[in-house]
């Protein structure tokens, strides 16, 4: 996309290893996967002048980052509130920022210690909430995992989606983690396991559930002139859209077998000028089993009502219509809150992912949010 | 109240509805102005910006959606698991979903559009009351 600076481009990407238990600051993370961004794309340090991030309250601000990355006078930095609603559209605002000339190199990065810090499953913490989750708590009612099975319930009422449809995204996830290293679990996964998995809120079991995380991910845009002369192949966003549906209230939304994803698919693919048959891969945000079915659905890779047989069919995967989560997505490469679907996406179509790599990958979609609310964008090797 | 496993937010906006609800009411914001009903509550009403009136509601209603709950979210809720969470829509209140316990029917038994009347119980530490629903 471009601005008055002219394009600006994806020309690094960093992360640490992620683990249960990392044993250390969510700075440390987060500035060694900056420095490894800085130095895949082989750009001085000193040229940083932004940074953006997303947290909820988990990780420090980014102006401690640039401290710690020994950068001392920033131009632009971005701190947004909240969920993996913000991973895509993070990306975005640091293209915007390079495009309108306000930074010439901005690290987004996304730093936590999900699996040994703070939790967003456990509810650990919440004895005394506010806001729209205090209605909740009186019946044990105030995680995400609750949301999402509630929506997913709807979906199998009205379309017959099955248990074993959801099974089908955590098998398919599985798969594809057993050709990356860095994945977090990559143990064969059967069906009869998926079904003997604990139960957590039905119809959501264990293996529904994104695989808490520690670590951290970072990417450097800059501009696609100053990209000629670095280290990697650039990468180009086609698009990039939000949609924050619901008031932030998803129990109010409408019709709960849709989400965001629906509302913004058309606007995404008509800015990208591609459509859902034009992409080789996607990193649809699989915080659930179920947000990447649904959202398959709405971004138009199937039918709607149709995701289980999609998933379960071999379409989306090699060989098939489209790669769906060819890291094993959030579910089991690990939930850096939807930041390392990025990292996937631009490592696939730099043509690096090495034994998982996407024949001819040459644009990807890549998701993050829901129920209600989330943003996408679309990269692609090729402006 | 020192021994309760949570607290009830200082919350203006929510005061009303559980003072009500300590009655075993359930109370929702009406709008006048726009001819519709809003939960969560706010200070005025979302659609026009004009004054909203508290109504008390009979109860009846539909299961939008459920799940059942095998595992705890925190430790004061062990006892009660399995137990199923429903969204609950009032009859005649549109555009309104209320999360409530769905109790007095075994989870396999539960359906969408299943008929109930919300009422109020004591919560799992027996010294507020939440909203509960139960068939028909």
């Amino acid at each position: 996309m471009t601005g008055g600076a002219g394009e600006a481009v994806i020309a690094g990407i960093g992360r640490t290893t992620f683990s249960r238990k990392s044993g250390r600051s969510t700075l440390g993370l987060a500035a060694e996967a900056c420095r490894a961004a800085i130095a895949d794309a082989g750009i001085a340090t000193a040229e940083i002048d932004g940074l953006v991030t997303f947290a909820v309250n988990d990780a420090p601000r980014s102006m401690e980052v640039a401290y710690a990355l020994g950068l001392d006078g920033t131009r632009c930095n971005l701190d947004l509130f909240g969920g993996g609603y913000n991973a895509p559209m993070a990306v975005s605002l640091a293209v915007t920022m390079v495009s309108t000339g306000q930074a010439q190199a901005v690290l987004v990065y996304r730093s936590l210690n999900g699996r040994s810090g703070m939790r967003f499953g456990t509810g650990s913490g919440a004895s005394s909430v506010g806001g729209v989750l205090q209605y909740g708590r009186p019946n044990g009612y105030m995680v995400p995992g609750q949301w999402f099975a509630l929506w997913a319930r709807r979906h199998m009422e009205r379309y017959g989606t099955t248990e074993e449809d959801l099974g089908h995204v955590a098998l398919l996830s599985r798969r594809h983690a057993m050709a990356n290293d860095h994945a977090l679990i990559r143990d064969p996964l059967t069906m009869s396991d998926y079904l003997a998995s604990r139960a957590i809120n039905l119809p959501f079991r264990l293996f529904d559930c994104a695989l808490e995380a520690d670590g951290a991910v970072a990417l450097l845009v800059t501009t696609q002139e100053r990209a000629r002369d670095l280290a990697q192949p650039p990468v180009h966003m086609l698009a990039s859209q939000t949609f924050m549906g619901a008031g932030g209230y998803n129990d109010a939304w409408p019709d709960m077998t849709e989400m965001y994803s629906a509302q913004l698919a058309g606007p995404l693919w008509a800015q990208a000028g591609l459509g859902p048959g034009d992409v080789q891969l996607a990193c649809l945000y699989d915080c659930f089993t179920y947000t990447a079915l649904c959202t398959a659905e709405d971004f138009g890779f199937c039918d709607k009502g149709d995701s289980g047989s999609f998933f379960g069919s071999g379409r989306a995967t090699y060989g098939g219509d489209v790669v769906i989560n060819p890291h094993g997505g959030l579910l089991c490469e690990g939930y850096i809150h939807g930041f390392n679907h990025h990292f996937e996406a631009i490592l696939q179509l730099r043509g690096q992912a090495e034994r998982r790599q996407v024949t001819a990958a040459r644009a990807a979609l890549v998701s993050g949010g829901g129920p209600g609310y989330g943003s996408a964008v679309v990269y692609g090797t090729d402006a | 109240m020192m021994d309760s496993p949570y607290d009830v937010p200082n919350d203006p906006l929510s005061a009303p509805f559980w003072a009500a609800l300590q009655r075993g009411r359930i109370a929702l914001q009406y709008s006048p102005a726009a001819g519709r009903w809003q939960f969560p509550p706010l200070e005025c009403c979302r659609f026009t910006g004009a004054a909203l009136e508290w109504r008390e509601i009979d109860g009846r209603g539909q299961v939008y959606s459920y799940i059942v709950q095998v595992r705890p979210v925190t430790p004061d809720f062990v006892g009660l698991c399995p137990y199923v969470i429903a969204l609950i829509e009032p009859d005649g209140a549109s555009g309104v979903r209320l999360p409530a316990r769905l109790i007095g029917i075994e989870p396999e038994a539960v359906r969408i559009g299943l008929s109930v009347r919300l009422a109020t119980a004591p919560d799992p530490a027996g010294d507020r009351r939440a909203l509960v629903a139960r068939p028909l």
